[in-house]
């Protein structure tokens, strides 16, 4: 059960003071870690979406985002579109990226899929060097403007404005989010992954499901490369790097793939400890590289999965004590999503 | 080497009280076997009761959830299958297709690499063709092209080929017709005067009745009858016992449950 | 006219025999263990930054170079699977895991090669600067040097799979891991030997890759990919048909980079990759799975 963080009212209204108290919360040289990391977190938890939820082995996802961010530079600089408009452009063309990595591996199953997506990110990062007079080529597009209200732009006082709109995306995202896992769409997802020949008797089209949780995701990481791109005013050919990918990869495993806000607390821990490794020049990479293989190992559920089920053994232990009946069936007391599950002897 | 002296009689297989099965669904519950070096024990058992299961556990196929497997006075409880069949305790799984590209021969001959069974490979890999005539004319054939019948002599030949004090088969007779079903038995018929142990799991309960010494039956994940096979129950008897008071629908394993 | 279709055929051998070494190696790791490695690159990467330092700083030929760095590549493929893989193998979701932890690793290698050999472009000296007279053409040596060693180790693999014992024992744990074990063969150490062997090609790679071009720690994945194409094209399963698939993409790679330029032709190639794909998703060659 994807508990929702948000299910009591008092936590409706904490959020949104937390939002509304964030430039105060983060000052001065911090705002650029905030923000940097409210980006990642809606990046990461967008990709969970396919990878976590959905089980499909997507690697495409940088790829969405960086065509969003595209868009955006493209759109407002070449093309002097408001910046507003450039965000929905990007909801969109995320969104038919999100299609078309889909396409090719409609017919395809685990590890293809991981392949023939990876290939995707690498297309779009060469047909961005092929065609410099479009994208800027290797040196990329810059002078991307600010979005503004009115004449106030939301970069002044080191981008508070931004800092609003981003926290208030974030919030915005987990209630969609939610709201997706909740339906019948999210629950479907889930089905298809844990079971696919059941869900398919059951009458659930896999192709439909998987390309629009695609759509989706890719719509959402389109607008995220759009808001990078629009807070930082350039956009270049890292947006399609295998720096993002592996950060990318890390928040969400260190978070936790089984959760909503797993991928947005990874998103956070890591940026804030990337923050300290920035000056380390390529110590950077290897601590990444490493530190990610090391929360798999030792992690597989994310720092969700132990806060999950430290939460649930406290309540169990709590419920023992108030009850003091022998609680015989302790393995029947963990939901699914806590429960580690057995190995298989498969390859 | 794995040494010969385990006297006729004495306790081989010693099998306690075997918990296993999948995630939430221990499909084996409390299952407990005992066999005596030269015995041979036939497992009866509606399908999805938990046979496969509790063998694919004690040969180190499967995960085993709490018991003890003690094999020639040593407990290999939980060791990994390569381990246990270094020690004389050889399994061929239900409806295995082996190595589907290789040859006979070279499935035969993989399965004699063992140490101890090594040296004379060559040796077993003749008394294995004398046995299985077929497969000493389809030597160079893949087993991809195999008929079932074909596929289950070369596997219980694979089975013969590690030199094992126990040999467990499970369905050795699935899919098969009767003429090919008498080839078999008259096979292991041969194969047990050799002196070795076997435990088979099978639907068939003739050929069962007519190859082994006693009969377990299994369900619900235990053992819930036994007995010899000198006496062959009467059909009556064994519907009754199958089908009367015991039916229940086999649990699956794989339904509504989350395997990542 | 012949002259560019000769010039076009010698880039595509070279281009071919790297593909060809890497794409072996992948297809190994692939029909075995059912993953595919991502930080196959960094061992490429790692076996060219290891003959260049063993040929260029020691001043060692780069023959030897090339024979000291085999056998330390194949240690360190086995140790990249014992941390890389095989925590993650068994477990549920074990392949996409090996992919994101081997991507992890393939990222910590550059972190390091940045480290001790720095950002610079490095190039290994080619074994000789001989050429042979093709026509009007001149064809160096080192081309169907590259050429031989390629047919020689895959062809050489190919054999060794179908005659020996390890062979036997590899083609059992790829075909039914279950009956392998059932016949005492340890897939842990198998799976080792395997990624040491893809090591050993990908150090071959290495010396093919650096001696035609300069390499810096961010190369690691460029042939990498092409590789992964390769192996998919080839249909992944028969190593003839890595061969096959691998030379014709380097044919395609050359002849795209003659007439479009360097930067369309990863694009033709990968856009060929996805209409293979939609068309027959198991590849072009016939093999298994």
């Amino acid at each position: 059960m994807m508990r929702n963080l948000l299910s009591r009212p008092g936590c409706w209204v904490l959020a949104v003071l937390v939002v509304a108290a964030l430039p105060f919360l983060v000052q001065g040289p911090l705002r650029i870690v905030a923000i940097s990391a409210l980006i990642y977190a809606m990046l990461a938890a967008s990709w969970n979406l396919t990878l976590g939820f959905g089980g499909i082995f997507n690697f495409a996802h940088v790829g969405f985002f960086g065509v969003g961010g595209y868009t955006m530079a493209v759109t407002s600089v070449s093309w002097q579109w408001n910046p507003w408009l450039s965000l929905i452009a990007a909801a969109l063309t995320g969104g038919i990226a999100g299609a078309l990595a889909y396409l090719p591996v409609v017919r395809m199953r685990g590890i293809y899929i991981a392949l023939i997506t990876f290939v995707f990110v690498q297309l779009c990062y060469y047909l961005v060097l092929a065609t410099p007079g479009l994208t800027g080529g290797s040196n990329g597009l810059s002078g991307v403007p600010a979005l503004r209200i009115g004449t106030l732009s939301l970069a002044a006082t080191t981008g508070q404005g931004y800092l609003w709109l981003l926290g208030a995306s974030l919030l915005a995202l987990y209630i969609l989010l939610q709201a997706v896992m909740n339906s019948g769409f999210g629950k479907s997802l889930i089905a298809l992954r844990d079971n696919e020949n059941l869900a398919v008797s059951r009458g659930m089209n896999r192709i439909r499901q998987q390309i629009l949780a695609f759509i989706l995701s890719g719509s959402i990481a389109g607008v995220t490369g759009a808001l990078y791109v629009s807070y930082f005013r350039v956009a270049d050919v890292t947006l399609f790097s295998f720096g993002f990918v592996t950060l990318g990869l890390s928040m969400i495993f260190l978070g936790g793939t089984g959760h909503i806000w797993g991928p947005m607390l990874g998103a956070l821990v890591v940026t804030l400890l990337d923050r300290q490794l920035t000056e380390l020049g390529s110590w950077r990479a290897i601590l990444i590289g490493f530190g990610t293989l090391v929360v798999l190992i030792f992690l597989p559920r994310g720092i969700a999965g132990v806060l999950v089920a430290a939460r649930s053994s406290l309540s169990r232990r709590r419920t023992r004590e108030r009850t003091e009946t022998p609680n015989t069936n302790n393995s029947r007391g963990l939901s699914p999503s806590e429960k580690e599950p057995e190995p298989t002897t498969t390859r | 080497m794995t040494s010969q002296h385990s006297n006729a009689g004495s306790c081989l297989l010693d099998v306690s009280s075997l918990r296993a099965g999948y995630g939430r669904m221990q499909v084996v519950e409390d299952l407990s076997l005992h066999l005596a070096t030269g015995e041979s024990l036939a497992l009866l058992g509606p399908n999805g009761h938990g046979k496969t299961t509790a063998l694919r556990a004690l040969t180190g196929l499967g995960r085993i959830t709490s018991g003890t497997v003690l094999f020639d006075g040593e407990d290999l409880t939980g060791k990994p299958a390569y381990d246990i069949v270094r020690k004389g305790l050889m399994h061929i799984p239900q409806a295995s297709q082996l190595f589907p590209r290789l040859s006979v021969e070279e499935n035969l001959l993989l399965a004699g690499r063992l140490p101890g069974a090594k040296e004379s490979r060559h040796e077993t890999l003749e008394m294995v063709q004398q046995l299985f005539p077929k497969l000493a004319q389809r030597r160079d054939q893949l087993i991809g092209t195999l008929s079932g019948g074909e596929r289950q002599m070369v596997a219980i030949g694979m089975g013969l080929m590690s030199k094992p004090k126990l040999l467990i088969l499970d369905e050795p007779t699935l899919g098969l017709a009767p003429k090919v079903r008498y080839e078999i038995l008259e096979t292991l018929h041969a194969v047990r005067e050799t002196g070795l142990s076997l435990i088979v799991a099978d639907g068939d309960i003739d050929f069962l009745f007519d190859l082994t010494d006693r009969w377990q039956l299994v369900e619900m994940g235990k053992v819930v009858a036994s007995g010899s096979t000198a006496n062959r129950p009467s059909d009556e008897e064994m519907m009754n016992m199958f089908i009367g008071g015991h039916a229940t629908p086999a649990p699956n394993p794989q339904g509504g449950l989350r395997h990542g | 006219m012949v002259e560019i279709l000769l010039s076009i055929l010698i880039s595509a051998i070279v281009l071919g025999s790297l593909y060809s070494l890497l794409a072996s190696g992948l297809s190994l790791i692939w029909s075995t263990l059912g993953v595919f490695n991502y930080a196959h690159g960094a061992l490429l990467l790692l076996g060219a930054y290891t003959i260049w330092s063993l040929s260029e700083r020691a001043g060692l030929p780069v023959a030897l170079a090339f024979v000291i760095a085999v056998p330390v590549m194949a240690g360190l493929g086995a140790l990249l699977e014992m941390i890389a893989v095989r925590p993650f193998i068994n477990r549920p979701n074990g392949t996409l895991l090996v992919m994101v932890s081997t991507l992890a690793v393939a990222s910590a290698v550059e972190g390091i090669a940045q480290l001790v050999w720095g950002p610079q472009n490095r190039q290994i000296q080619p074994l000789t600067s001989a050429t042979l007279a093709v026509g009007d053409i001149q064809v160096a040596v080192t081309t169907l040097f590259a050429f031989g060693l390629t047919l020689t180790l895959v062809i050489g693999l190919i054999v060794i799979l179908r005659k020996t014992q390890w062979g036997a024992a590899v083609r059992a744990v790829e075909q039914n891991r279950d009956m392998a074990m059932l016949v005492g063969i340890r897939p842990a150490r198998i799976y080792a030997s395997v990624f040491a062997i893809a090591s050993v090609l990908a150090c071959a790679a290495a010396l093919v890759y650096a001696t035609t071009t300069t390499i810096t720690p961010a190369k690691g994945f460029e042939p990498l990919l092409t590789a992964f194409v390769v192996l998919v094209f080839g249909g992944s399963a028969s190593l003839w048909g890595t061969l096959i698939g691998a030379f014709s993409i380097g044919l395609l790679d050359s002849a795209t980079t003659y007439w479009l330029g360097l930067q369309w032709s990863p694009v033709a190639v990968f856009v060929l990759l996805v209409l293979v794909m939609l068309v027959r998703p198991q590849g072009l060659i016939r093999g298994r799975s």
